[in-house]
């Protein structure tokens, strides 16, 4: 007599209903009501008419931000959770990385316990952000130091594309340089130009494409023709 | 081997150029090269808007900028405040980045108006903590500035004397805007000049507010040579005449890399060989 094969449970609530069917409803009722609170005041009348939802609203953002603290919140904890365990089972024995990965992990609780005593506006944290965090965030942008090299790799007259490119990144250059504009001046109303005129063009026209885009995309979410980010990844 | 052959085979890695551009970064720091400055039309757009207001008028600043970037514009951005504060403006420092209210704080720290203009905190100047949601938070305090119950420091935004008569965008007369992505300044533009007709302007980069300048923008600062302009024009010298200097040399070098680069595959083309450049990595 052969054992019963153990069935797996169902669950009793889908990956779908709370991945993708709770928040839908959750983003459409607040969607809905910024959008009712747009149409029943109207700021431009003297006095001005306040709708009766502003103060729904109001919260609704002050709400915003919470949850935005909390999903930071989550963010973080995932993030050291990662690199505990990335510690605990030293999957890597490189010693940089299980270094900087004790190292970051460390921070955190430091730049907690700079935090805490006077919150976010005592001088123990404006002095760690201004001192620190300012500094190392520069310097981050050094790393930008060796972007010129696509100047020099891409700008080639191969085409008339990569001509026009080309071209067009040489006026806006000799506008950028004062060097240039002290030895003739109209580089400067010819750089100005080209962001004024043919990139405007191409902006608007980019928006539009946007915009129709956007209103396909809605559409077809509304008739349940766009699966959406949650359906693809359970598909 | 010629002129010719050498310069067919001129290569140049990313390290090299790295190398190149900091190199000529750092020697601007002990060699200062006075170079004539145009300062140009939208820079003094910028300063107009500014000059122009009646002294008591509020600006409200829509800041999306990070703290590392804080730090390449500090100096403007001291330009800007000094500024308005010799004009006798009020100013209103909105945070919509995590980041925001740290650099509004520093960055007022900074200018230490208190001390040059006898400036009161609450009275001359407000900063306002973080509000999430980019383009609804934008939407949320141009349309009830209560929305915010406190300012940074946890005092009561009714406690406040300039925030008094601003209920709203409506009673607010210059706003200005900076962000570390083009996105944030469309939605800023969306949200406040475009919604409610104040004037505006804008300290990222000028390509961005383009398509709506003379509309909805009516000055900008356009980067680097932007600040320096600005900080030229109003007498408050900060560091980015320097940093105009180390662009005008890396400029010139790139643009004589790129020329040789050039000349390099068109010598190969015409010798009928492949050029083989490293790619990036």
């Amino acid at each position: 007599m052969t054992e019963p094969t153990p069935t797996k449970l169902a669950p009793a609530v889908s990956r779908r209903v709370y991945q993708r069917q709770i928040p839908l409803f959750i983003v459409s009722v607040v969607a809905a009501i910024f959008m009712a609170e747009y149409f029943t005041g109207n700021p431009e009348l003297t006095p001005p008419v306040k709708s009766p939802l502003t103060p729904v609203t109001a919260e609704l953002s002050l709400w915003g931000t919470i949850i935005y603290a909390f999903t930071l919140l989550f963010g973080y904890v995932g993030l050291l959770r990662y690199q505990a365990r990335r510690v605990q089972q030293r999957k890597t024995t490189k010693l940089a990385v299980l270094g900087g990965t004790c190292i970051g992990a460390a921070a955190v609780f430091s730049i907690l316990g700079i935090v805490l005593p006077g919150g976010i506006t005592g001088s123990q944290f404006r002095m760690w952000y201004t001192y620190i965090v300012a500094f190392a965030g520069g310097g981050m942008y050094t790393a930008w130091v060796h972007h010129p090299y696509n100047s020099y790799r891409y700008f080639r007259l191969t085409s008339i594309e990569s001509a026009t490119m080309f071209l067009t990144w040489i006026l806006i250059v000799l506008r950028e340089l004062s060097m240039f504009v002290a030895i003739w001046e109209p580089f400067y109303a010819i750089g100005t130009w080209v962001e004024g005129v043919p990139n405007t063009a191409v902006q608007r026209a980019a928006l539009a494409a946007y915009a129709v885009g956007s209103m396909v995309l809605a559409l077809r979410a509304l008739v349940w023709k766009e699966p959406g980010l949650v359906e693809m990844e359970m598909a | 081997m010629g002129l010719v052959d050498r310069l067919e085979k001129f290569r140049m890695t990313h390290r090299q150029m790295a190398i190149l551009t900091s190199s000529l970064a750092l020697l601007t720091i002990f060699i200062s090269i006075p170079i004539p400055m145009l300062i140009g039309p939208i820079t003094r757009d910028f300063y107009n808007e500014i000059q122009k207001l009646p002294p008591g008028s509020v600006v409200a600043w829509a800041q999306n900028c990070a703290f590392g970037a804080y730090m390449t514009k500090r100096d403007a951005y001291r330009a800007v405040i000094y500024h308005s504060f010799d004009r006798g403006l009020k100013t209103i420092l909105y945070s919509f980045d995590p980041d925001a209210p740290q650099l509004n704080a520093a960055l007022m720290a900074y200018c230490n108006v208190e001390k040059k203009y006898g400036a009161v905190y609450g009275r001359d100047y407000v900063i306002f903590p973080f509000l999430a949601g980019e383009e609804t938070a934008m939407a949320a305090v141009a349309s009830d500035t209560r929305v915010l119950k406190t300012d940074l420091f946890g005092n009561d935004i009714e406690t406040l004397p300039l925030m008094a008569n601003v209920r709203s965008m409506k009673d607010i007369a210059l706003t200005i805007n900076d962000a570390g992505s083009f996105t944030f300044v469309e939605m800023w533009i969306r949200q406040w000049p475009a919604k409610y007709g104040n004037r505006a302007l804008n300290t990222m980069v000028f390509a961005t507010v383009a398509p709506v300048y003379g509309v909805y923008v009516h000055g900008a600062l356009d980067g680097v040579r932007g600040y320096a302009e600005y900080e030229r024009l109003t007498g408050y010298l900060g560091v980015d005449l320097i940093s105009m200097n180390a662009r005008n040399l890396q400029g010139l070098a790139v643009f004589i890399v790129v020329g040789l680069g050039n000349m390099s595959w068109a010598i190969a083309r015409y010798r009928k060989r492949e050029v083989k450049v490293r790619p990036l990595g």
